[in-house]
């Protein structure tokens, strides 16, 4: 509390010395701009508040895992199990929700869901400690033990389902996922929006924040001024988990059951986005607007060419190039600066 | 910072450039005519193309425009919604999915219906049936007891077979197989070793098939439940010195996989009817969009066994390239 208001104090000082990312970020978002605007004079409708909110719905699940991949890798570290957790944790959630609630015979649908989030928290938190333990205990580079993690995690999600649904979820839980209220939002974009503003003040504006980009920028110098490293980076592990945890409650609720397919993969879409928002895989750069912005731009992408009708085909490349051109710039930017 | 500024310059021109250029392409197909939106469950794929091909045609002869849209790799439900959402919010006549999961996707299925958008669903179908106005699918228990008929037939029935799956979770692989597996026991003769997952990638399979033929040596009879799965297995026998001996039935009639039926690699192929598919369904979709509903709500194709010496007359049930 007390470091947030000491930053708040340095005032104008602060600002400056963030110009090159304000800068970055104004870029970012000056890029989805243009595309969206792109799209929109070309597409009548695209930005109609049902595709809008569709674009913000469908985008949900690469956002929030690239809040927790962005947090690992300001340290310079990643987390390639990020999807896998999503997978584990939503189908453990689901698992629970479904049995708990027995088809309307059990508990109501309320609390199911509530058990069924619990469930799916504690296996983003075991997953997050044990990447945590992984990386600061046993040392093994984060690459490594999030493969690991990413293989142990897919395995268990098709152990615990035989490959199959885990369906006879309650209506109400779809319903809740996907109701649109004041025009474009729904739960899973607010729950979002929640999740991104208190990752971001933590991350910018407070000692937690501050601790992230010191290991991330020397890991060294960071212990010797007397940061607890490890304990710190087990706490962003951890996060890194609970996050995906979100995600995968999110994406069940979206589809009203518990698919086993789903999150594979997903983690390249969420370093993706934490590339093109401005983060540097060698640590001690990123912002979590910057990821968001990374995110949508993906998402406006993908749903825009798809409405303006073009082959599939192409997206996967405009997103490859548009990642390459983003990273050049950046790598510039930060050479001049 | 001048460079810099013209890097940026360039970089959001050449953007918003590439955008319109791509989006203009886009606009100029589209027509006037009524629409109907198609999102298959993968874009990518010969069976998917010759879906694409034969709702194409169908599309044609009724005069209406067909969105093709649908994800290309990645198998899974979330990565097939944001297609099925932004089809849907161009609003079609009438809308055509082929579900990547039947439980998944029935949210997708309620919103298509509170729009008024009539769903038919192809080759595998939903959930909940009674929303959608019909449904054509391919027969994959069928299609499963066929390649069990084959084997027994070529074996002269007896011997050791052996199911190489595919992908786990996959509702169409766990039909074939409980066809196969069901109909195996009408074989007593045949000893059935069991199955194991290639993960659709070829180079797992050939590897397990390696394996496999160290702990099987008198195995005589394969069923591939796909093709990227019967590409790997015949090139494991091969590295083996087994091909040939060791006889494969694959499902499917890809490129590839009629190739290796020419060489004789495999002894038969199980072909469905993807065109035909695209081509009911689009059908049903229409009509549905003029009030009319289907004569039959559920069809479904019977899948056809295509053998080594008919080959030429069957030509019409190969998959497409392109």
């Amino acid at each position: 509390m007390s470091s947030s208001s000491a930053v708040a104090g340095q005032g104008g000082a602060a600002w400056l010395a963030r110009r090159p990312l304000v800068k970055q970020q104004l870029m970012l978002l000056l890029g989805l701009v243009i595309i969206v605007g792109a799209f929109e004079i070309l597409n009548v409708g695209f930005l109609s508040a049902d595709n809008v909110s569709s674009i913000l719905q469908d985008s949900t699940e690469t956002i929030l895992l690239a809040f927790g991949e962005t947090l690992v890798i300001i340290t310079g570290g990643i987390d390639i199990s990020v999807g896998a957790t999503l997978g584990l944790s939503g189908i453990l959630g689901s698992l629970v929700l479904v049995n708990v609630n027995q088809g309307g015979a059990g508990l109501g649908a309320f609390p199911s869901l509530l058990l069924g989030v619990l469930a799916a928290l504690a296996v983003g938190f075991v997953i997050g400690l044990a990447n945590g333990l992984m990386v600061t205990k046993a040392k093994v580079t984060p690459f490594i033990a999030t493969l690991a993690m990413l293989g142990v995690a897919t395995g268990l999600t098709f152990v615990l389902t035989n490959g199959v649904d885990v369906s006879g979820m309650s209506p109400s839980i779809a319903t809740w996922g996907n109701h649109v209220f004041l025009g474009i939002l729904t739960l899973p974009i607010l729950v979002t929006a929640i999740l991104g503003i208190l990752v971001g003040l933590f991350l910018h504006c407070a000692r937690f924040g501050r601790w992230t980009f010191a290991i991330g920028s020397n890991a060294r110098a960071a212990r010797g001024a007397g940061i607890p490293v490890q304990r710190h980076l087990l706490k962003i592990y951890v996060l890194a988990g609970l996050l995906s945890a979100v995600s995968g409650v999110l994406v069940f609720m979206r589809l009203g059951t518990g698919s086993p397919l789903e999150g594979a993969n997903d983690e390249l879409n969420a370093i993706a986005a934490v590339v093109i928002g401005g983060a540097s895989l060698f640590g001690g750069t990123g912002t979590i607007l910057g990821s968001l912005l990374g995110a949508l731009i993906i998402g406006v992408i993908v749903n825009g060419l798809i409405v303006a009708g073009i082959q599939p085909y192409w997206q996967t490349v405009i997103i490859g190039v548009i990642i390459a051109v983003a990273v050049m710039m950046q790598e510039r930017g930060r050479a001049r600066d | 910072m001048k460079k810099n500024f013209l890097l940026s310059g360039l970089f959001h021109g050449c953007l918003a450039a590439a955008v319109m250029g791509f989006a203009l392409g886009g606009q100029a197909a589209r027509a006037q005519a009524p629409t109907i939106g198609f999102v298959p469950s993968l874009a990518s794929d010969p069976f998917f193309i010759s879906m694409h091909y034969g709702a194409e045609q169908e599309a044609k002869k009724l005069g209406v425009h067909l969105i093709w849209q649908g994800a290309m790799g990645v198998y899974s439900p979330t990565a097939q919604l944001p297609f099925v959402n932004a089809v849907l919010n161009q609003h079609p006549a009438g809308f055509v999915l082929v579900p990547t999961d039947g439980n998944a996707l029935m949210p997708s299925v309620n919103r298509a219906v509170s729009l008024h958008i009539p769903v038919v669903t192809a080759d595998t179908s939903v959930a909940d049936t009674s929303k959608i106005t019909g449904a054509v699918t391919g027969d994959n228990i069928g299609g499963g007891a066929l390649a069990a008929d084959l084997l027994s037939e070529a074996l002269g029935g007896k011997g050791e077979v052996y199911l190489m799956n595919g992908l786990p979770g996959t509702s169409t692989d766990q039909l074939r197989k409980q066809g196969f597996e069901s109909k195996l026991k009408s074989y007593p003769g045949l000893k059935y070793l069991g199955f194991q997952f290639s993960s659709d990638q070829p180079s797992h399979a050939a590897q397990v098939v390696r394996e496999l033929l160290l702990r099987y040596p008198h195995l005589a009879g394969i069923f591939c439940i796909d093709d990227e799965t019967a590409i790997g297995v015949i090139q494991g026998l091969r590295n083996a010195g087994k091909l040939g001996q060791v006889k494969v039935v694959a499902y499917d009639a890809e490129p590839d996989e009629v190739n290796a039926l020419k060489a004789g690699e495999l002894i038969g192929l199980i072909a469905q009817q993807p065109a035909m598919e695209g081509e009911m369904a689009v059908k049903m979709a229409y009509d549905a969009t003029k009030g009319t509903q289907p004569e039959k709500k559920f069809n479904v194709l019977p899948d056809i066994l295509i053998k080594r010496e008919t080959m030429a007359q069957q030509s019409q049930y190969f998959y497409r390239g392109q």
